[in-house]
């Protein structure tokens, strides 16, 4: 009875920490000054932190007793999926605040996060058979967590090209804040699905539920870190591409006299 | 070991070259977007890329 109370609590105040950071994030991006500006520090943040992260995986984190030294992929590719989710939800966020105040700004966000989220997930697909070949003996398997990635893959790769074929008109940038909106819910099922595919997936648990020794975590840690800076430094990069791309095409369109 | 190596390589390439590519294409932009009239007339630069927020167009 205790236990099942403590659960609760447990959830109810992660969930609450994970509203708390989305509207910490939804607020940092409302201004998309704000990731541009950072891009002066998390540039050279990023290169730190990559320099830190490699020394520790080579030098400090040791070597899995059954798989030896092709388990050092997993520090690559576990930390590429925070800043991949990472994209895809502030695709969300940007979609809704397109939608609540018709904004040009919110879509820019929508549009530079969706970008910069396929980059990570493309790299997440190329990783995941590098690792499996050696190990599974399989480039790939089509469990439910390889194809549940590769749909959520397509699912934004499918955004782009939308946006990149309706340029502009607001009827598209509706339907594609919509649309990235309900590929959100596509996440959880992503997650989720080596626990709902238990004993019939290769792939391993997540990290979370795994009791990594203390070195090995670390290192995970430090790569999660490393790569959610890169994140917003592509991000705010690409967002500063987006403003200036919008800025020419008005200074064409004063040009031409319209 | 070439399976690490090969990981490792192309998420470091790929991202770096992505970096690079946003700043060719932020650059770009920045050179289409400085020939507007209002420019041109005013005989001034256009603001700084760097972290100013344009108002959303009507």
């Amino acid at each position: 009875m205790l236990e099942g109370a403590a659960g609760t609590m447990t959830f109810a105040l992660r969930a609450l920490a994970g509203i708390a950071l989305l509207g910490a994030i939804a607020w940092y991006v409302s201004d998309e000054g704000r990731p541009v500006r950072a891009t002066r520090w998390t540039g050279p943040a990023t290169l730190v932190a990559f320099a830190l992260w490699l020394a520790m995986v080579f030098l400090y984190a040791p070597l899995e007793r059954i798989q030896g030294f092709v388990q050092k992929i997993f520090y690559v590719h576990v930390p590429l999926v925070p800043p991949a989710y990472l994209g895809f939800l502030l695709t969300a966020i940007g979609g809704i605040g397109y939608l609540r105040t018709r904004d040009e700004r919110w879509d820019r966000v929508a549009l530079a996060s969706a970008e910069v989220g396929v980059v990570f997930c493309s790299l997440i697909l190329v990783t995941g058979p590098i690792w499996a070949k050696p190990v599974w003996g399989h480039w790939w398997v089509w469990d439910l967590r390889l194809t549940s990635t590769l749909i959520l893959w397509f699912i934004y790769v499918a955004y782009l090209f939308l946006r990149a074929l309706a340029q502009g008109s607001d009827p598209a940038r509706t339907f594609a804040a919509v649309y990235g909106i309900v590929g959100t819910a596509m996440i959880p099922f992503v997650y989720l699905a080596v626990d709902i595919a238990r004993g019939s997936t290769l792939h391993p648990s997540n990290p979370a539920r795994e009791g990594l020794p203390a070195e090995m975590t670390h290192t995970l840690l430090t790569g999660m870190g490393a790569f959610l800076l890169a994140f917003w430094y592509l991000a705010g990069k690409r967002l500063q591409a987006a403003q200036l791309e919008d800025r020419a095409i008005e200074a064409q369109r004063e040009g031409s006299g319209a | 070991m070439s399976y690490v190596i090969a990981a490792y390589v192309i998420v470091l390439a790929s991202l770096a070259t992505y970096a690079w590519r946003l700043g060719a294409r932020a650059r770009e932009a920045s050179l289409h977007s400085r020939t507007g009239p209002k420019a041109r007339d005013a005989g001034t630069k256009t603001p700084s890329p760097e972290g100013d927020s344009i108002p959303p167009r009507k």
